[in-house]
């Protein structure tokens, strides 16, 4: 993990989305630091004595999670754990929590959300923390890996059923190791800005698109959040302005890569184990918790341009989704958040 | 007697004395009568004020000119261009309207343009190609920058 200053009150500037010019924030507290191999940005608006100390705590919630539940880390907890999933092992309360969360997303999505996708990822290459951001990547077909349509053991598996001690520290993971890369940085958005209650009149914590946000706002009418363009326009596809929401995005703009001859992406459909979400390039969820909304991002995006605007609305979700030809849909609840899109007309 | 005899006296001198005074008189009259029509041929009855009559009553009597060709020239026009700002101002909203039409004819039909909204409450792509054989008039109007954003939602590890 790579460590970045923590502001002094008066001395810190945030870089603007799309390339703006960095906009003073005289007064408030903000960290940025890199962890769970994404930006992550924490600031109180508006700071309140100890602002610095919980900004710091929100910090460090970031680097327990992540040292817990990596998976880029053989000796991390989870990895332990993944070893052998079939015996009890003694965890963080950071992993412990997660899995409690990964199983409770795993029903309330019907299957959805599962994390028993990580050996499909290392099938494809994903083994370890690739370097998206720097270009095309290009990982070795496996033998392990699956044609798409061969079928899997995993999509015939049964219902997935971790098994957890009383006292909040054991679990079982079950037969099949499990990756808690998405729903762990939800959590540590929401821990993080848990951290942040009373801090300052308001908080933000953004980690790699997930983002919570309390309070009015620096400028006191609501957090102004870009949904970022996935197929890499300048300009947001829109801007919402929340307040006391959190915010997540499902999105293949980045995390795309070619496992041998075939074209991937890491959101896999545990349904087929294959890379799923059919026609969609990018979803986006905004509620009041950033796990759940990661978990719905990701569940809306595998069911695909067919199925995701009667998901969003049988679930009553604040969703956003692009289309792979650009095209843009949403839910009444999420154009009630929009302050701007592109004005087009043509 | 004495009377009468006065009055014999007194006509005649009376009768002398009124010819006197008309040969004494008929020269001024002729004489003002002739200085005063001199001199309301010379004066300028909007440049006389001042002096003699004071400031209440030297306020000029309204002047009778004659039309300024240019100044015609001018009202002439000014009546022209207002006719001119009133028929673009109708074509204006004509084209409004016409551009309204189009974007709601667009926007249904534009799902090869990037990033353009289906709406909330319609399907994406639905009404592909409904503009028949009209031949669609392209009006690209000039979109609001965004606003300044605090932050952004997108995809998990992409630079900033």
């Amino acid at each position: 993990m790579r460590g970045g200053p923590l502001a002094s009150p008066g001395a810190a500037t945030c870089p603007t989305p799309f390339g703006g010019l960095a906009v003073p924030v005289t007064q408030d507290v903000v960290a940025q630091f890199r962890a769970m191999a994404c930006d992550v940005t924490v600031r109180v608006a508006g700071p309140m004595s100890g602002a610095s100390r919980a900004v710091a705590a929100a910090r460090a919630v970031f680097e327990n999670v992540e040292r817990a539940c990596t998976r880029f880390d053989p000796g991390s907890p989870l990895m332990r754990a993944n070893a052998d999933p079939e015996s009890w092992h003694q965890v963080p309360v950071e992993l412990f929590e997660a899995v409690v969360a990964a199983e409770a997303a795993y029903h309330e999505t019907a299957g959805f959300f599962d994390p028993r996708v990580l050996r499909t990822l290392e099938s494809l290459g994903y083994d370890r923390s690739l370097p998206f951001a720097s270009g095309p990547v290009v990982t070795p077909a496996t033998p392990g890996h699956r044609a798409p349509g061969s079928g899997t053991r995993m999509a015939a598996a049964a219902a997935w059923r971790p098994r957890f001690g009383a006292d909040g520290r054991s679990l079982v993971l079950g037969p099949d190791p499990i990756d808690l890369g998405g729903i762990g940085k939800g959590l540590a958005v929401r821990w993080a800005a848990e951290r942040l209650a009373g801090a300052g009149r308001s908080a933000l914590v953004e980690a790699g698109g997930d983002c919570a946000m309390s309070g009015p706002g620096p400028d006191g009418d609501g957090w102004k959040v870009g949904v970022e363009d996935p197929l890499g326009g300048s300009d947001p596809l829109a801007v919402l302005s929340v307040t006391d929401l959190a915010c997540a995005t499902s999105s293949v703009r980045l995390r795309r890569w070619r496992s041998g001859e075939d074209p991937v992406h890491h959101l896999i459909d545990p349904r087929t184990q294959r890379p799923g979400g059919a026609g969609l390039v990018a979803v986006t969820v905004v509620g009041p918790d950033p796990a759940r909304a990661e978990v719905w991002s990701k569940a809306l995006f595998l069911a695909g341009r067919p199925g995701v605007r009667q998901l969003a609305q049988a679930r009553g979700l604040t969703a956003l989704w692009v289309h792979d030809d650009g095209t843009v849909g949403s839910t009444p609840a999420m154009d009630d958040l929009v302050v701007w899109r592109p004005g087009r007309v043509s | 007697m004495v009377r009468a005899g006065a009055a014999a006296m007194a006509e005649p001198r009376g009768r002398a004395a009124r010819w006197s005074a008309a040969a004494l008189a008929a020269p001024v009259a002729a004489g003002l009568f002739a200085g005063t029509t001199a001199w309301a041929q010379r004066a300028d009855p909007l440049h006389a004020a001042g002096s003699a009559t004071g400031a209440a009553s030297a306020k000029p009597a309204p002047k009778v000119a004659a039309p300024d060709p240019a100044m015609v020239a001018l009202r002439l026009a000014l009546a022209a261009n207002a006719r001119t700002v009133e028929r673009l101002t109708k074509q204006v909203a004509a084209v409004k309207a016409q551009a309204a039409a189009l974007a709601a004819r667009g926007s249904a039909s534009s799902a090869s343009s990037r990033s353009a909204y289906s709406g909330s409450a319609q399907s994406a792509g639905s009404g592909a190609g409904s503009g028949g054989s009209q031949k669609p008039i392209v009006v690209t109007m000039p979109a609001p920058p965004p606003p300044p954003t605090q932050t952004t939602t997108g995809a998990s590890g992409a630079p900033k």
